[in-house]
């Protein structure tokens, strides 16, 4: 499988160098990570990017996850790109709402790389 | 009369005292402790018997504090505090390179071990974990504060400790 290139979109830059190490030890062939720290900027992003895989944090100031999909969406942004949603929160109801506006995964915080390898892995190769 | 189902989701809702009986059981936090550290840090957490070390104002100049909402059902905060060296300590293990200034980036590993620690409580009380939401994390540099809820009902403290570092996390909530 050839390198993608991925944006990480979360509030916490610390947590998107956490992501990256993440897909990187789950053996996803990362070329470019792109950053974004809010869904604003993960839009302005994609608006003149093209990438292969996107993960985003939910809760975010200004634009949450979930706003920053459904836009995603409505732009017709990264059509086709698997997305990935990254939280805390974890009940049935979030992730049906992730689901519901737009995500083809969900990792819930704190993950390991086998749990990303698992979820994200097969979205990246089915896309590629 | 209600029932309680603990970790696969409740047949009826749990009310008043059986509520905070239920959501103050020191298991639940122990839990996601030491998962948020082995997960996301690599390193055993576990709780102490101490006292506490890290009260704001007492021994420590020092003192950083990471505050995170609860609105919803438990309405509240959860607040992580602990001093400056513990602080570094515990931004490296997430970051994987030495910490020496408190930084931007130790705010932000602070903030987001708040949040994971917070929302890992929160997501093993199935009770409440849909009907509970997350602020997004503060963090504050100093130990010359108080901090006060009205009436709270209750008051979950504990001190923990990975790799000779100490803190406590704290969850303070009002009314259920």
């Amino acid at each position: 499988m050839s390198e993608i290139k991925a944006l990480i979109v979360d509030d916490s830059s610390v947590m998107r160098k956490i992501v990256e190490r993440a897909l990187r030890q789950a053996g996803i062939p990362l070329g470019t990570v792109l950053e974004a720290s809010s869904g604003k900027e993960g839009l302005d992003v994609l608006r003149r990017e093209k990438v292969q895989l996107i993960l985003s944090d939910i809760n975010m100031p200004l634009m949450d996850g979930l706003e920053f999909l459904r836009t995603l969406r409505r732009e017709k942004l990264a059509e086709g790109v698997p997305v990935v949603m990254i939280t805390t929160e974890s009940s049935e109801e979030h992730v049906r709402q992730a689901i519901t506006s737009g995500a083809q995964g969900y990792l819930r915080k704190p993950f390991t790389a086998d749990q990303v390898k698992e979820r994200v892995l097969p979205l990246v190769q089915q896309f590629v | 009369m209600t029932t309680q189902t603990v970790g696969g989701g409740a047949d009826a809702a749990l009310e008043g005292a059986e509520a905070i009986r239920f959501a103050t059981q020191k298991k639940y936090l122990d839990e996601a402790v030491a998962e948020v550290f082995l997960l996301m840090m690599g390193v055993p957490c576990r709780p102490i018997a101490a006292r506490r070390p890290v009260v704001p104002g007492a021994e420590f100049t020092a003192g950083v504090t990471a505050i995170i909402g609860l609105a919803g059902r438990l309405s509240g905060a959860c607040v992580l505090r602990m001093q400056e060296p513990v602080a570094f300590r515990m931004a490296e293990f997430m970051v994987g390179s030495p910490m020496t200034a408190f930084d931007r980036t130790v705010k932000d590993a602070l903030g987001e071990a708040c949040n994971m620690l917070a929302g890992t409580w929160k997501g093993k009380l199935t009770e409440f974990t849909a009907t509970c939401m997350l602020s997004v994390p503060a963090v504050i540099s100093g130990s010359n504060y108080e901090f006060h809820l009205p009436k709270p009902a209750f008051h979950l403290d504990r001190v923990y400790c990975f790799e000779g570092n100490v803190f406590t996390f704290s969850i303070d909530c009002a009314g259920l």
